[in-house]
């Protein structure tokens, strides 16, 4: 080029231009590698490369487990040997071999020629079927024109291909032939084959990720060359497509996209189990609970649920950063800020849910069942009975069961006749100074009231005129209430004896009486309650609670007048320290300036508002007119109607936000205040940052803004802790809008429904203030298991080396394993380990009011004989107590007959006379009822197959690890026995795990039931059937296997040779003995109650059933009872069972029917 | 609170934040200032041309840019804005617009003074000499694009492209921006209707451009760079494009914020901030605050005098000017061309007339036709 033109002659030298040509040339190929790489090194590569290295290593060091395992190898050398074996044989007839080869090579040499020449043949036949057709269009006279050649191409057709089937036959034959010489060789080559096919498999795998072979490596490093990776990759991008499944919400009316997460690119071994995935870091680490999420077998697998509609954030993103992961707390934050770079990605809209308020997700499909998923998302169970419990319902609307609730606070309907406006002005101005443990929020004199910054406008001195206003209004409209006074003198001491005898402890917690717990707190904290009420009111209260408020919780205790009197005048004489409470006068000036305010700012006067605007102005205002006036408006303006039941505001909409899609609210939205520009701190713009801001302080958001007073924010302050506000905010942000297709959705069996129907109505009227629901946990080391489990009750003495366990369950590791030292397994049984090797001790489920019941027994448990009078004796501790205390209801769906509980539940009565604490009556509607019957015996089916399985291994020694091979359960050994722990403790598993259970004990248990035991838990009834002993058939057959069969039973019931059941038992509704300690429940009524195979495993032996029964062995059976009924104990119990199960049809003249 | 609060915005306020309160106090709430500054800057280089287009003069004016941003970039508020993938190009414009502005002067300069010695100018006598297509003109084309290429990738990579939240019909992002290049235009709707800013204005401006040729025939300035033959015409060009284009693109990208509020540059993007709206209509100012009266029912009546205010305007100011100020031009010109130009200049001298009078005396409509019109000017 430089010789070409001079360069005098052009503007730029040349020899310039090519070398800013060639410098530009270089940047060039510079930015295009640049740019190759850069799209190549994606940050997910490394967590792909990561996961290639980890899965190599895995399978590497199984392929070593192959070559180690003895078994494998020695069964490799015998296949091995097999095939030499055979080789050598074929050697030895080598020409065999060679002729069969060589006529299979002339067979299928011929099979060839005789195909090509039939689709010759075929080919001649179509042509001249053609041919002919045309002709005879075109000559339309002769229909049977040139019919030979037709024939003769048919015939030829016909022929060859029949002779080709003859060659394809040939080929067959040698084929057999050939194989029939190499059959040994073949067989032992498919047996190498099946041996080594997962090995190999294993090995392939390897070979894919860790190549050893040149080409191996040559390839895998192509795959993954920049720019060259378009094609078949290594490292790819891991989806799933939830076509049809999940969607995401464009917010474009009725416009919806397939979900898509490609979570999975970078969490690759998230859905694999593995312990070398739960051991690993994330994102190389295994979902931790795959039995509940993303493997096949679980509830939400995988491909039908994605990652995001849990954890929300953004699923169609390859980076941490823009898949929006948020930290759960500061360090984590910090930590992610250096190592990743993170920053919140403040377009997106549905963040990742901080690991805290994961749970919340649950929301979005089990809002109804939130009792059902406690186990699971107990975070979210929690916040959901936050909210119902601080009526935030109330205000704010929120789509779902909350619209059913009643109102959170009592009604104020008659609130005249209940409380002193001076009390109640102390209350409302500041409720925790009265009771701290209230669930009433403090409403008046907040951070924005008492904010200096405000003096001018005299807010707390408003706020009294307000909180004065407002009783006002509420004891003008108060309705008319009589409170006779009691019509018997009460007694204080009998009347705090009383209040702990009757169980009003499981729900109302008394300083000194019982230390707080998660049962006492249900109802309010009675300390100090007789500077509140009065006696009357108290009386005519626990008389009837449903009489001065219809949506109370409290249940009526069938109190006679005499304890409730008692009661009214303990709970009266409990006064507050120091408590003092006036209301203050009214500041008059500001009542008109109020008045006048909200009359100016009022669009439209009704007839009564024109006059007091007119009054005002003139200055001759009637100050009650006013009064009212602005305590209606300050109801109006807090909603107190929200929580209460108040006269005049039956109409009125709640004043809250709607919170049904809180969860996806946009961000701008909320209001921050000044929190996110300017004031300080500045607050992160995220929702859980505002809910947690809140609930924290409810008034923050007015910091540093001018309002007028009217305008101030208004939501009251809660007593929540800091845990609290977290485990709310989890719920709150759990409140999204997606559209989850129906199909999506769980589908609840009847029983699943029953049982969340059931559970939520246990835990609404607090059954677990009295009864024990599921007895404590006790964790040990155990010699040879390990870690285990078991429940009962644990008694230990600090200075003993030993501890026990008195089991209330079976325990099966013990019970299989006597021979290790320590003994036991069964229900009544102990067993001792050494003090180090307790792990931990859980609290029983419910049960709440028995500690101070065990104490007041202690001390001396009054009882009433059937005189009235009353009996004291002291009962040193819980185990001689237990029998008077609130049975425990672990077992109650297999105890007792559904119907019955339900009449029970619907009209109580008392059941053991011996207790003196009270079933209430709650006064269920049919549905109600119905739905608790159903709980309990749900509960029980659901228990049946863990109980089932854990049974029939013990009944037969067989070990879990036998039971997983024999049923074929798991994929592996391990798999296997982690699904049958699982089973065995009421975990979830899956469906087909029990079905293979069943099979496999039928199977192996031919020959019939073992034990009694077993025979009762495989006795497992559908919960609503008949009643079979209860029929008459089955009446007759006994009487006719056995002459006098029913009398005879009964005589064994009341024998006193044998042991008198009616020395203890109530008799026709009348005791038999005098000592009430003695008393037991009445034999007239088991056959309405009981279930016959539970009365029958409870008369084998009372105490391997209930541990601390009074109820002794039945002395009955050879030697004992021969002269009444002859017959074995087993008999004998069945003659009880049947004669209780128709005690109503056997009368005393039966014999002589 | 916990970890959700950000730390305390710290420290005492120093000379540095002084400054900057001064500088977002200059901005906002309205940017009457951003014009007058730019005004003033303009003349400044016009009068101060010899001086100002020296080269060391254009170095510091640089190195003093480059200081002010480095020392501006420190600032959070301020480097959020700056920085975001979208407006980074913005950013490189107004330092590519400041120096274009300055090279084009400093060749008028030196032009002007060789002219004014008599001696042809700096394009002229190099238009004489000729040069090869090959290598001068398709090579240095070549390397050219190569190295624009270059510069595309690099910017690619370095910069991803930007993403914003899934589109809601139901919620429009805040603030609602145009793509850069309307963003100027988007300006425009802030003081006229949107059928003028959006479709009337834009339409003149390509009308007007297709029509300088055929308006413009005077042939001095063609092909060289000169400021005192021209000096109408520059001035045109420096209202028209810089003060009208360029600086509206300007406040659109970095000052507008949420609710179209203004901010200033070190101020955060406060969605509180709601510079109050009491905009009024012509009609408002003449019956009620002049004759103290009601506004007419009829609206042809109540919006005489804005009618009459632009008849005039458009009406009795070209022919004023013909006869004054632009006796010379309109007669060289002859009445159609004339009128066309006056035509299209008022329509642009409209713009910044309407803008000062919203500043300053919160003018909505000169002339508001009802409401059904969809139209009001």
């Amino acid at each position: 080029m430089a010789k070409e033109a001079d360069p005098g002659d052009t503007h730029y030298p040349t020899i310039t231009l090519n070398m800013w040509f060639a410098i530009s040339s270089i940047l060039l190929v510079g930015a295009v590698f640049w740019m190759v790489i850069d799209d190549w090194n994606r940050e997910w590569k490394q967590w792909q490369r990561k996961f290639q290295t980890m899965e190599a290593d895995r399978l590497e060091s199984l392929l070593k487990s192959y070559n180690e395992d003895p078994k494998f190898t020695t069964e490799l050398t015998q296949i091995n040997e097999q095939f030499r074996a055979a080789q050598a044989t074929l050697d030895s007839s080598k020409g065999a071999l060679e002729a069969a080869t060589e006529a299979l090579r002339l067979a299928e040499g011929a099979k060839y020629e005789a195909d090509n020449a039939q689709r010759v043949a075929k080919g001649d036949y179509d042509w001249a079927k053609y041919l002919v057709e045309e002709h005879r269009l075109k000559n339309p006279g002769d229909k049977m024109a040139r019919q030979g050649e037709i024939d003769t191409a048919f015939a030829l057709a016909q022929k060859t291909k029949l002779a080709f089937e003859d060659a394809d036959r040939g080929v067959e034959v040698a084929k057999k032939k050939r194989n029939e010489i190499l059959a040994s060789r073949s067989k032992a080559e498919a047996a190498l084959a099946a041996a080594t096919m997962e090995r190999d498999r294993h090995a392939r795998n390897l070979e894919l990720l860790r190549p050893k072979t040149l080409e191996g490596k040559l390839a895998k490093g192509v795959r993954d060359f920049p720019g060259l990776d378009f094609a078949a990759p290594s490292l790819t991008v891991n989806k799933v497509v939830l076509e049809d499944k999940l969607f995401f919400d464009l917010k474009f009316p009725g416009k919806k996209k397939t979900r898509v997460d490609m979570c999975m690119t970078c969490h690759v071994p998230i859905d694999k189990a593995g312990p070398e995935y739960a051991a690993a870091s994330n994102p190389l680490k295994s979902h931790p609970r795959l039995d509940m999420y993303l493997s096949s077998t679980s509830p939400h697998p995988m491909n039908d649920f994605g990652c995001t509609v849990c954890h929300a954030g953004s699923g169609e993103t390859l980076s941490f950063v823009h898949a929006d992961h948020n930290p759960r707390d500061e360090k984590q934050r910090k930590e992610w800020e250096e190592k990743y770079h993170w920053h919140k990605m403040h377009h997106w809209e549905q963040p990742m849910l901080p690991l805290q308020h994961t749970e919340a997700s649950c929301y979005q499909c089990h809002s109804g069942h939130l009792d059902l998923i406690k186990d699971e998302a107990p975070r979210l169970q929690r916040g959901a009975e936050l909210v119902e419990k601080a009526g935030c319902y109330g205000c704010h609307k929120i789509q779902g069961v909350w619209q059913e609730l009643p109102k959170a606070g009592p009604s104020l309907k008659h609130i005249a006749a209940k409380l002193s406006p001076d009390w109640a002005f102390a209350w409302v101005q500041k409720p925790a100074d009265f009771r701290p443990s209230t669930w009433m929020p403090q409403i008046f004199h907040l951070s924005n009231a008492t904010d200096t910054t405000r003096a001018k406008d005299r807010i707390v001195e408003r706020e009294d005129v307000a909180v004065n206003a407002i009783l006002e209004y509420l004891w003008s409209r108060s309705e008319e209430f009589a409170v006779p006074p009691p019509p018997v003198k009460g007694d204080v001491e009998r009347g705090k004896e009383a209040i702990q005898l009757r169980g009003c402890l499981a729900c109302h917690q008394i300083d000194g009486l019982n230390a707080p717990n998660e049962t006492n707190e249900f109802g309010p904290s009675l300390a100090g309650v007789g500077s509140k009420l009065g006696e009357a009111w108290i009386y005519q209260w626990v008389k009837n609670p449903k009489k001065y408020w219809p949506d109370t919780k409290m249940p009526d205790l069938r109190l006679s007048d005499q304890d409730a009197s008692d009661i009214a005048s303990y709970l009266a004489s409990l006064k507050k320290d120091g408590w003092s409470a006036k209301r203050p006068a009214v500041d008059e000036k500001l009542l008109q300036e109020i008045a006048s305010e909200y009359l100016g700012n009022q669009v439209s006067l009704s007839e009564g508002e024109r006059k007091l605007k007119a009054a005002l102005a003139a200055g001759n205002a009637d100050r009650r007119e006013a009064m009212l006036y602005v305590g209606r408006k300050f109801i109006l303006r807090q909603g107190c109607f929200g929580c209460h039941d108040i006269p005049g505001f039956e109409k009125e909409t709640p004043i809250g936000t709607e919170l049904s899609d809180w969860g996806s609210k946009d961000l701008d939205k909320l209001d921050f205040g000044n929190f996110l520009f300017t004031h300080p701190p500045r607050m992160e713009k995220r929702r859980d940052a505002w809910a947690v801001g809140k609930l924290t302080d409810p008034r923050v958001f007015d910091q540093g803004k001018i309002k007028a007073p009217d305008e101030l924010l208004r939501m009251p302050k809660f007593r929540f802790t800091e845990e609290e506000v977290q485990i709310v905010t989890t719920f709150l942000l759990g409140l999204v809008k997606n559209d989850i297709p129906v199909q999506s959705m769980p589908r609840l069996s009847e029983s699943k429904k029953a049982l969340a129907r059931g559970a939520a109505l246990v835990r609404q009227n607090n059954c677990a203030g009295c009864h024990t629901l599921q007895h404590e946990k006790v964790t040990l080391k155990h010699p040879a298991d390990g870690i285990v489990s078991v429940r009962g009750a644990l008694s230990y003495d600090e200075d003993a080396e030993e501890y026990s366990v008195k089991l209330r369950e079976v325990a099966p590791s013990f019970a299989e394993r006597s021979d290790n030292g320590v003994s036991g397994g069964e229900i009544g049984q102990g067993i001792t380990f050494a003090k180090d090797q307790l792990v931990a001790k859980g609290a029983p489920e419910g049960g709440g009011l028995l500690d101070s019941f065990y104490k007041l027994a202690a001390q001396g448990l009054r009882l009433e004989n059937a005189k009235g009078e009353p009996v004291t004796r002291p009962l040193s501790d819980a185990t001689a107590a237990e029998p008077y205390a609130p049975p425990s209801l672990r077992w109650e769906g297999r105890r007792v007959q559904a119907d019955w509980l339900y009449e029970f539940l619907k009209k109580p009565y008392i059941v053991r006379p011996h207790v003196p604490v009270r079933m209430p009556t709650f006064e269920f509607n049919d549905e109600e009822a119905s739905s608790l019957a159903q709980y309990f015996v749900r509960l029980e089916e659901q228990r049946y197959p863990g109980e089932f399985t854990r049974r029939f291994r013990q009944e037969n020694a067989m070990s879990r690890a036998e039971l997983a091979q024999g049923a074929k359960i798991g994929r592996d050994v391990q798999d296997g026995l982690e699904i049958l722990e699982r089973l065995e403790s009421g975990g979830r598993v899956p469906a087909d795990v029990f079905v293979r259970v069943q099979a496999f004990a039928k199977e192996h248990d031919a020959k019939g039931p073992g034990s009694e035991s077993f025979a009762f838990e495989t006795a497992q009834r559908l919960p609503f059937e008949p009643i079979a002993e209860r029929s008459e058939e089955y009446f007759r057959n006994r009487e006719n296997a056995v002459k006098d069969y029913h009398v005879k039973a009964r005589n064994l019931v009341g024998d006193n040779n044998s042991g008198n059941c009616y020395s203890c038992h109530w008799q026709d509704g009348k005791p038999v003995v005098e000592d009430p300690f003695a008393w037991a429940p009445d034999l007239e009524k088991v056959h309405q109650r009981m279930r016959p195979e539970w009365l029958r495993r409870w008369l084998l032996d009372p105490s391997q059933v209930i541990p601390n029964t009074k109820m002794p062995k039945p002395g009955i059976g050879p030697g004992k009872s021969d002269a009444i009924f002859p017959g074995s104990f087993e008999d004998s119990v069945q003659a009880l069972v049947d004669y209780l199960m128709n005690y109503d049809r056997v009368t005393p003249d039966s014999s002589a029917q | 609170m916990n970890f959700l609060t950000l730390a305390a915005a710290g420290g005492s306020h120093g000379m540095g934040d002084a400054i900057k309160d001064w500088i977002d106090a200059l901005c906002s709430p309205n940017p009457t200032m951003i014009f007058v500054i730019t005004i003033v800057a303009i003349a400044a280089l016009v009068i101060f041309r010899k001086t100002m287009t020296k080269s060391w003069f254009g170095w510091g004016m640089l190195l003093a840019a480059l200081a002010a941003m480095v020392w501006a970039l420190q600032d959070p508020d301020f480097r959020r804005v700056t920085t975001l993938p979208d407006n980074i190009p913005i950013v490189g414009m107004i330092f590519l617009t400041g120096f274009f502005t300055w090279l084009a002067m400093r060749r008028s300069v030196e032009n002007d003074d060789l002219m004014a010695q008599g001696k042809p100018n700096f394009e002229a006598s190099e238009s004489k000499q000729k040069v090869f297509v090959w290598p001068d003109l398709v090579y240095t084309e070549l390397i050219c694009m190569v190295i624009l290429t270059v510069v595309l990738i690099v910017w690619s990579v370095v910069l991803e492209a930007p993403l914003e939240e899934p589109a809601s019909p139901a919620k429009t992002p805040n603030p609602s921006k145009a793509p850069w290049y309307f963003v100027g235009l988007q300006e425009d709707l802030i003081y006229f209707d949107p059928w003028i800013a959006g479709v009337i204005l834009p339409g003149f401006i390509i009308v007007g451009l297709m029509a300088i040729p055929y308006l413009d025939r005077n042939p001095k300035g063609n092909g060289y760079y000169t400021y005192n033959e021209r000096k109408l015409a520059w001035w045109f060009f420096a209202i028209g494009f810089l003060l009208l284009w360029m600086v509206p693109i300007v406040i659109g990208t970095f000052l507008r914020g949420p609710n179209q509020a203004i901010f200033g540059p070190f101020e955060a993007w406060d969605p509180h901030k709601l510079p109050p709206i009491v905009n009024v209509d012509l009609s408002d100012i003449f019956w009620i605050n002049l004759l103290g009266s009601v506004k007419p029912e009829q609206w042809y009546i109540r919006e005489l005098p804005g009618i009459l205010m632009l008849g005039a305007f458009f009406v009795v100011l070209p022919v004023v000017l013909a006869k004054t100020v632009l006796k010379k031009i309109a007669l060289s010109l002859g009445p159609v061309r004339y009128g066309v130009l006056v035509f299209l200049f008022l329509s642009m001298a409209l713009l910044p007339i309407k803008m000062v009078l919203r500043w300053t005396m919160n003018l909505k409509y000169f002339v508001a036709f009802p409401a059904d019109w969809y139209f009001s000017i």
